[in-house]
Protein backbone atom coordinates (compact mmCIF):
# COMPACT_ATOMS: atom_id res chain seq x y z
CA UNK A 1 0.00 0.00 0.00
CA UNK A 2 1.11 3.46 -1.29
CA UNK A 3 2.44 6.05 1.59
CA UNK A 4 -0.51 8.40 0.50
CA UNK A 5 -2.88 5.72 0.96
CA UNK A 6 -1.53 4.92 4.16
CA UNK A 7 -2.52 8.41 5.06
CA UNK A 8 -5.60 9.07 3.76
CA UNK A 9 -6.80 5.95 6.27
CA UNK A 10 -5.33 8.33 8.69
CA UNK A 11 -7.81 11.04 8.39
CA UNK A 12 -10.28 9.57 11.43
CA UNK A 13 -7.58 10.15 13.96
CA UNK A 14 -6.61 13.44 12.62
CA UNK A 15 -9.89 14.25 13.02
CA UNK A 16 -10.24 13.21 16.38
CA UNK A 17 -6.82 14.51 17.21
CA UNK A 18 -4.85 11.42 18.37
CA UNK A 19 -2.37 11.65 15.64
CA UNK A 20 1.54 11.85 16.80
CA UNK A 21 3.05 14.48 15.62
CA UNK A 22 4.98 12.70 13.07
CA UNK A 23 2.05 11.27 10.99
CA UNK A 24 0.21 15.05 11.81
CA UNK A 25 2.83 16.88 10.18
CA UNK A 26 2.79 14.25 7.18
CA UNK A 27 -0.90 14.15 7.04
CA UNK A 28 -1.35 18.07 6.95
CA UNK A 29 1.16 18.29 3.85
CA UNK A 30 -0.58 15.52 2.35
CA UNK A 31 -4.11 17.95 2.73
CA UNK A 32 -1.89 20.62 0.68
CA UNK A 33 -2.20 18.83 -2.15
CA UNK A 34 -4.84 16.37 -1.90
CA UNK A 35 -8.51 18.10 -2.95
CA UNK A 36 -10.04 14.97 -2.48
CA UNK A 37 -8.97 14.62 1.72
CA UNK A 38 -9.93 17.88 2.16
CA UNK A 39 -13.14 17.76 0.96
CA UNK A 40 -13.65 14.10 2.76
CA UNK A 41 -12.03 16.01 5.97
CA UNK A 42 -14.52 18.55 5.72
CA UNK A 43 -17.60 15.76 5.83
CA UNK A 44 -15.63 14.11 8.64
CA UNK A 45 -15.19 16.85 10.34
CA UNK A 46 -19.10 17.86 10.56
CA UNK A 47 -20.06 14.01 10.89
CA UNK A 48 -17.91 14.07 13.89
CA UNK A 49 -19.54 17.01 15.26
CA UNK A 50 -22.95 15.46 14.92
CA UNK A 51 -21.45 12.68 16.80
CA UNK A 52 -21.13 14.27 19.76
CA UNK A 53 -25.22 14.85 19.68
CA UNK A 54 -27.11 12.01 21.90
CA UNK A 55 -29.07 9.97 20.21
CA UNK A 56 -32.62 9.97 21.61
CA UNK A 57 -33.16 7.08 22.49
CA UNK A 58 -29.75 7.08 24.71
CA UNK A 59 -31.26 10.26 26.84
CA UNK A 60 -33.02 8.29 29.36
CA UNK A 61 -30.11 5.42 29.49
CA UNK A 62 -28.50 8.21 30.23
CA UNK A 63 -30.19 10.07 32.67
CA UNK A 64 -30.35 6.40 34.85
CA UNK A 65 -26.90 6.99 36.03
CA UNK A 66 -27.79 6.81 39.54
CA UNK A 67 -30.25 3.92 38.99
CA UNK A 68 -26.79 2.39 37.42
CA UNK A 69 -25.39 2.67 39.89
CA UNK A 70 -27.91 1.18 43.02
CA UNK A 71 -28.20 -1.65 40.86
CA UNK A 72 -24.29 -2.24 40.69
CA UNK A 73 -24.53 -2.03 44.82
CA UNK A 74 -27.22 -4.49 44.62
CA UNK A 75 -25.28 -6.65 42.25
CA UNK A 76 -22.36 -6.82 44.91
CA UNK A 77 -24.30 -7.43 47.73
CA UNK A 78 -25.87 -10.20 45.45
CA UNK A 79 -22.38 -11.59 44.93
CA UNK A 80 -20.87 -11.67 48.36
CA UNK A 81 -23.91 -12.64 49.86
CA UNK A 82 -24.07 -15.69 47.29
CA UNK A 83 -20.17 -16.50 47.99
CA UNK A 84 -20.68 -17.04 51.56
CA UNK A 85 -24.49 -18.86 51.45
CA UNK A 86 -23.16 -21.13 48.46
CA UNK A 87 -25.02 -21.79 45.69
CA UNK A 88 -28.72 -23.39 44.92
CA UNK A 89 -28.72 -25.83 42.38
CA UNK A 90 -31.64 -23.09 41.39
CA UNK A 91 -28.80 -20.57 40.93
CA UNK A 92 -26.76 -22.61 39.61
CA UNK A 93 -28.87 -23.95 36.52
CA UNK A 94 -29.75 -20.67 36.15
CA UNK A 95 -26.37 -19.44 35.72
CA UNK A 96 -25.99 -22.58 33.33
CA UNK A 97 -29.10 -20.42 31.20
CA UNK A 98 -27.11 -17.36 31.28
CA UNK A 99 -23.62 -18.44 29.76
CA UNK A 100 -22.63 -18.27 26.28
CA UNK A 101 -21.54 -21.88 25.80
CA UNK A 102 -23.94 -23.17 23.27
CA UNK A 103 -25.97 -26.46 23.38
CA UNK A 104 -27.90 -27.77 20.60
CA UNK A 105 -31.65 -27.05 20.91
CA UNK A 106 -33.80 -29.55 23.32
CA UNK A 107 -29.74 -30.07 25.30
CA UNK A 108 -30.94 -28.50 29.12
CA UNK A 109 -27.31 -27.03 29.03
CA UNK A 110 -24.01 -27.69 29.16
CA UNK A 111 -21.82 -27.45 32.00
CA UNK A 112 -18.64 -25.68 31.57
CA UNK A 113 -16.36 -27.38 33.77
CA UNK A 114 -13.26 -25.55 34.78
CA UNK A 115 -10.23 -26.49 36.90
CA UNK A 116 -8.16 -24.10 38.24
CA UNK A 117 -5.26 -24.43 39.72
CA UNK A 118 -4.80 -21.96 42.26
CA UNK A 119 -4.51 -22.28 46.31
CA UNK A 120 -1.14 -23.19 47.07
CA UNK A 121 0.24 -22.90 43.24
CA UNK A 122 -0.88 -19.36 42.59
CA UNK A 123 -1.42 -20.63 38.80
CA UNK A 124 -3.84 -18.32 37.48
CA UNK A 125 -7.11 -18.85 36.02
CA UNK A 126 -8.03 -17.57 32.79
CA UNK A 127 -11.40 -15.68 32.76
CA UNK A 128 -12.47 -14.92 29.38
CA UNK A 129 -14.29 -11.96 30.54
CA UNK A 130 -11.61 -10.02 31.27
CA UNK A 131 -9.10 -11.47 29.36
CA UNK A 132 -7.23 -11.59 32.82
CA UNK A 133 -6.27 -14.34 35.14
CA UNK A 134 -8.27 -14.79 38.21
CA UNK A 135 -8.03 -17.22 41.05
CA UNK A 136 -11.06 -18.88 41.65
CA UNK A 137 -10.45 -19.86 45.29
CA UNK A 138 -13.99 -19.76 46.89
CA UNK A 139 -15.62 -22.61 48.76
CA UNK A 140 -12.58 -25.59 47.63
CA UNK A 141 -12.41 -28.43 49.14
CA UNK A 142 -8.90 -29.11 50.58
CA UNK A 143 -9.44 -32.36 51.02
CA UNK A 144 -9.78 -33.44 47.41
CA UNK A 145 -8.22 -32.27 43.69
CA UNK A 146 -10.44 -30.48 42.09
CA UNK A 147 -10.42 -29.62 38.64
CA UNK A 148 -11.57 -26.51 36.52
CA UNK A 149 -12.84 -26.64 32.96
CA UNK A 150 -13.95 -25.00 29.94
CA UNK A 151 -15.85 -26.69 27.39
CA UNK A 152 -15.89 -26.32 23.72
CA UNK A 153 -19.22 -23.94 22.68
CA UNK A 154 -21.56 -26.69 21.24
CA UNK A 155 -20.81 -29.52 23.84
CA UNK A 156 -23.73 -31.61 24.59
CA UNK A 157 -24.96 -32.20 28.60
CA UNK A 158 -24.67 -36.02 27.47
CA UNK A 159 -21.34 -35.45 26.83
CA UNK A 160 -20.31 -33.38 29.46
CA UNK A 161 -21.87 -36.49 31.80
CA UNK A 162 -19.87 -38.87 29.59
CA UNK A 163 -16.68 -36.87 30.43
CA UNK A 164 -17.71 -36.44 34.13
CA UNK A 165 -18.14 -40.68 34.47
CA UNK A 166 -14.87 -40.89 32.69
CA UNK A 167 -13.00 -38.52 34.95
CA UNK A 168 -14.50 -40.18 37.79
CA UNK A 169 -15.51 -36.44 39.00
CA UNK A 170 -18.65 -34.57 40.62
CA UNK A 171 -19.28 -30.69 40.33
CA UNK A 172 -18.33 -28.64 43.03
CA UNK A 173 -20.45 -25.41 43.68
CA UNK A 174 -21.78 -23.60 41.12
CA UNK A 175 -20.50 -22.23 38.00
CA UNK A 176 -18.09 -18.84 38.28
CA UNK A 177 -20.00 -15.60 36.39
CA UNK A 178 -17.30 -16.27 33.93
CA UNK A 179 -18.25 -19.85 33.39
CA UNK A 180 -15.99 -21.87 35.25
CA UNK A 181 -17.09 -24.71 36.76
CA UNK A 182 -15.37 -27.18 39.48
CA UNK A 183 -15.02 -31.01 38.97
CA UNK A 184 -14.21 -32.92 42.29
CA UNK A 185 -11.37 -35.51 41.69
CA UNK A 186 -11.44 -39.00 44.07
CA UNK A 187 -8.52 -38.96 46.46
CA UNK A 188 -7.57 -42.45 45.11
CA UNK A 189 -6.67 -41.38 41.47
CA UNK A 190 -3.78 -38.88 40.53
CA UNK A 191 -5.23 -35.56 39.46
CA UNK A 192 -2.18 -34.89 37.45
CA UNK A 193 -3.56 -37.99 35.30
CA UNK A 194 -6.99 -37.02 35.50
CA UNK A 195 -6.12 -33.53 33.94
CA UNK A 196 -4.27 -35.05 31.47
CA UNK A 197 -7.47 -36.81 30.33
CA UNK A 198 -9.42 -34.42 30.80
CA UNK A 199 -6.99 -32.04 27.96
CA UNK A 200 -7.16 -34.81 25.46
CA UNK A 201 -10.76 -34.78 25.12
CA UNK A 202 -12.13 -32.55 22.23
CA UNK A 203 -14.92 -31.47 24.23
CA UNK A 204 -12.39 -29.70 26.88
CA UNK A 205 -10.76 -26.67 25.27
CA UNK A 206 -9.18 -25.51 28.71
CA UNK A 207 -8.27 -27.45 32.10
CA UNK A 208 -6.44 -26.83 35.05
CA UNK A 209 -5.91 -28.50 38.46
CA UNK A 210 -7.03 -26.32 42.04
CA UNK A 211 -5.64 -27.35 44.87
CA UNK B 1 -8.79 13.51 40.55
CA UNK B 2 -7.56 9.82 40.92
CA UNK B 3 -6.17 8.49 37.47
CA UNK B 4 -7.86 4.85 36.53
CA UNK B 5 -4.86 3.10 37.34
CA UNK B 6 -5.33 4.17 40.97
CA UNK B 7 -9.03 3.28 41.12
CA UNK B 8 -8.54 0.33 39.80
CA UNK B 9 -5.95 -0.58 42.64
CA UNK B 10 -8.52 0.94 45.10
CA UNK B 11 -10.75 -1.49 43.55
CA UNK B 12 -8.56 -4.63 43.92
CA UNK B 13 -8.96 -3.95 47.60
CA UNK B 14 -12.59 -4.24 47.44
CA UNK B 15 -13.12 -0.49 47.70
CA UNK B 16 -16.99 0.06 46.44
CA UNK B 17 -16.55 4.11 46.19
CA UNK B 18 -13.16 3.32 43.70
CA UNK B 19 -15.81 1.44 41.44
CA UNK B 20 -18.40 3.78 41.56
CA UNK B 21 -16.03 6.63 40.41
CA UNK B 22 -14.70 4.31 37.28
CA UNK B 23 -18.28 3.65 36.71
CA UNK B 24 -19.02 7.80 36.64
CA UNK B 25 -16.31 8.06 34.40
CA UNK B 26 -16.82 5.74 32.30
CA UNK B 27 -20.47 5.62 31.86
CA UNK B 28 -21.67 7.91 29.33
CA UNK B 29 -18.86 6.36 26.73
CA UNK B 30 -19.25 3.27 27.90
CA UNK B 31 -23.44 3.17 27.55
CA UNK B 32 -23.11 5.09 23.97
CA UNK B 33 -20.81 2.58 22.71
CA UNK B 34 -23.00 -0.39 23.94
CA UNK B 35 -26.07 0.57 22.54
CA UNK B 36 -23.85 1.11 19.00
CA UNK B 37 -23.35 -2.12 19.11
CA UNK B 38 -26.43 -3.73 20.79
CA UNK B 39 -28.54 -1.09 19.24
CA UNK B 40 -31.10 -2.06 22.20
CA UNK B 41 -30.95 1.11 24.73
CA UNK B 42 -32.92 -1.29 27.22
CA UNK B 43 -30.60 -3.86 27.36
CA UNK B 44 -27.82 -1.13 27.69
CA UNK B 45 -27.83 -0.09 31.30
CA UNK B 46 -27.83 -4.11 32.10
CA UNK B 47 -24.96 -4.50 29.97
CA UNK B 48 -22.84 -1.45 31.63
CA UNK B 49 -23.49 -3.15 35.01
CA UNK B 50 -22.08 -6.46 34.49
CA UNK B 51 -19.19 -5.01 32.60
CA UNK B 52 -18.16 -3.26 36.21
CA UNK B 53 -18.95 -6.21 37.78
CA UNK B 54 -16.25 -8.12 36.31
CA UNK B 55 -13.79 -5.10 36.86
CA UNK B 56 -15.00 -5.50 40.56
CA UNK B 57 -13.67 -8.89 40.44
CA UNK B 58 -11.05 -9.13 38.44
CA UNK B 59 -9.39 -5.60 39.08
CA UNK B 60 -6.37 -7.68 41.01
CA UNK B 61 -5.36 -9.62 38.42
CA UNK B 62 -5.19 -6.93 35.79
CA UNK B 63 -2.03 -6.96 34.14
CA UNK B 64 -1.17 -3.73 32.96
CA UNK B 65 -0.73 -4.58 29.82
CA UNK B 66 -3.06 -2.34 28.00
CA UNK B 67 -4.27 1.20 29.55
CA UNK B 68 -7.06 0.75 31.87
CA UNK B 69 -9.47 1.96 29.54
CA UNK B 70 -9.04 0.06 26.59
CA UNK B 71 -8.99 -2.89 29.07
CA UNK B 72 -12.54 -2.19 30.56
CA UNK B 73 -13.89 -1.10 26.44
CA UNK B 74 -12.75 -4.33 25.97
CA UNK B 75 -15.06 -6.19 28.47
CA UNK B 76 -17.68 -3.91 27.34
CA UNK B 77 -17.17 -4.49 23.67
CA UNK B 78 -17.40 -8.46 24.57
CA UNK B 79 -20.21 -7.86 26.45
CA UNK B 80 -21.93 -5.67 23.98
CA UNK B 81 -21.11 -8.53 21.19
CA UNK B 82 -23.08 -11.16 23.83
CA UNK B 83 -25.94 -9.41 24.22
CA UNK B 84 -26.60 -8.47 20.68
CA UNK B 85 -26.10 -12.14 19.83
CA UNK B 86 -28.51 -12.99 22.11
CA UNK B 87 -31.01 -10.51 20.99
CA UNK B 88 -29.88 -10.70 17.09
CA UNK B 89 -31.77 -7.03 17.56
CA UNK B 90 -30.09 -4.85 14.76
CA UNK B 91 -31.88 -1.84 13.60
CA UNK B 92 -32.59 -1.54 10.36
CA UNK B 93 -32.97 1.61 8.26
CA UNK B 94 -36.73 2.49 9.81
CA UNK B 95 -35.49 2.38 12.64
CA UNK B 96 -32.72 5.13 11.70
CA UNK B 97 -35.36 8.13 13.15
CA UNK B 98 -34.93 6.89 16.55
CA UNK B 99 -31.49 7.90 16.68
CA UNK B 100 -31.68 10.89 15.50
CA UNK B 101 -30.24 13.44 17.37
CA UNK B 102 -31.46 16.05 19.61
CA UNK B 103 -28.44 18.50 20.59
CA UNK B 104 -27.11 21.40 18.88
CA UNK B 105 -26.37 19.69 15.65
CA UNK B 106 -28.25 20.82 12.41
CA UNK B 107 -31.27 18.10 11.95
CA UNK B 108 -29.84 16.82 8.59
CA UNK B 109 -26.60 16.02 9.70
CA UNK B 110 -28.01 14.26 12.76
CA UNK B 111 -30.45 12.36 10.32
CA UNK B 112 -27.51 11.31 8.16
CA UNK B 113 -25.75 10.55 10.78
CA UNK B 114 -28.19 7.93 12.12
CA UNK B 115 -28.83 6.40 8.75
CA UNK B 116 -25.46 6.08 8.32
CA UNK B 117 -24.88 4.36 11.17
CA UNK B 118 -27.85 2.47 10.95
CA UNK B 119 -25.66 1.31 7.61
CA UNK B 120 -22.96 -0.26 9.33
CA UNK B 121 -22.08 -3.63 10.80
CA UNK B 122 -21.33 -3.59 14.67
CA UNK B 123 -17.50 -3.57 13.95
CA UNK B 124 -17.58 -0.94 11.90
CA UNK B 125 -19.75 1.36 14.41
CA UNK B 126 -17.89 0.23 17.23
CA UNK B 127 -15.13 1.51 15.44
CA UNK B 128 -16.68 5.11 14.59
CA UNK B 129 -18.13 5.23 18.45
CA UNK B 130 -14.34 5.31 19.50
CA UNK B 131 -13.08 7.42 17.24
CA UNK B 132 -15.08 10.03 17.04
CA UNK B 133 -16.62 9.94 20.05
CA UNK B 134 -14.67 7.93 22.48
CA UNK B 135 -11.35 9.67 21.03
CA UNK B 136 -9.33 6.78 21.00
CA UNK B 137 -6.28 6.34 18.48
CA UNK B 138 -6.30 3.71 16.35
CA UNK B 139 -3.86 1.64 18.21
CA UNK B 140 -6.22 1.78 21.14
CA UNK B 141 -9.64 0.69 19.40
CA UNK B 142 -7.36 -2.34 18.30
CA UNK B 143 -6.76 -3.00 21.68
CA UNK B 144 -10.55 -2.83 22.53
CA UNK B 145 -11.90 -4.99 19.44
CA UNK B 146 -8.64 -7.45 20.12
CA UNK B 147 -7.85 -6.98 16.20
CA UNK B 148 -4.43 -5.11 14.79
CA UNK B 149 -4.25 -1.90 13.72
CA UNK B 150 -4.73 -2.49 9.95
CA UNK B 151 -8.15 -3.83 10.56
CA UNK B 152 -9.43 -0.62 12.86
CA UNK B 153 -8.05 1.43 9.75
CA UNK B 154 -9.98 -1.17 7.35
CA UNK B 155 -13.13 -1.08 9.18
CA UNK B 156 -12.96 2.75 9.16
CA UNK B 157 -12.09 3.24 5.42
CA UNK B 158 -15.46 1.01 4.55
CA UNK B 159 -17.60 3.12 7.39
CA UNK B 160 -15.82 6.19 5.41
CA UNK B 161 -17.49 4.66 1.98
CA UNK B 162 -20.48 4.42 2.87
CA UNK B 163 -21.17 7.68 4.42
CA UNK B 164 -20.19 9.33 1.25
CA UNK B 165 -22.20 7.20 -0.48
CA UNK B 166 -24.85 8.10 2.02
CA UNK B 167 -24.06 11.76 1.52
CA UNK B 168 -24.31 11.11 -2.02
CA UNK B 169 -27.59 9.98 -2.37
CA UNK B 170 -29.16 12.43 -0.22
CA UNK B 171 -27.46 14.98 -2.46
Amino acid sequence: MNTETELCELLPWLINGTLDSEDMTRMHSHLDTCEACQKEKETLMQFSRGMQATPQDLDAVLASRAEGIQMLREQITDSATNNSAGFTKESWLQKLMDKRVLVPAGAFASLVLVVSLAMSSGLPLFDQESGNFELLTDDLDEELPVVQIIFEPGTTEQQVRDIILSLNASFVGSPSDTGVYRLELPSDIDPERQLNLARNLRQVKWAELER
Amino acid sequence: MKQDKDLLSDISDQNQSALEALYERYFDRMTRFVTQITRDPQTTLEVVNDVFMVVWRSAQNFRGDSTVSTWIMGIAYNKALSAAAKKKSWATEDDCDSFVGTAAVINSDAHDIATVMNKLSPDQRAVVELTYYAGYTYKEIGEILHCPENTVKTRMFNARKILKRTINARC
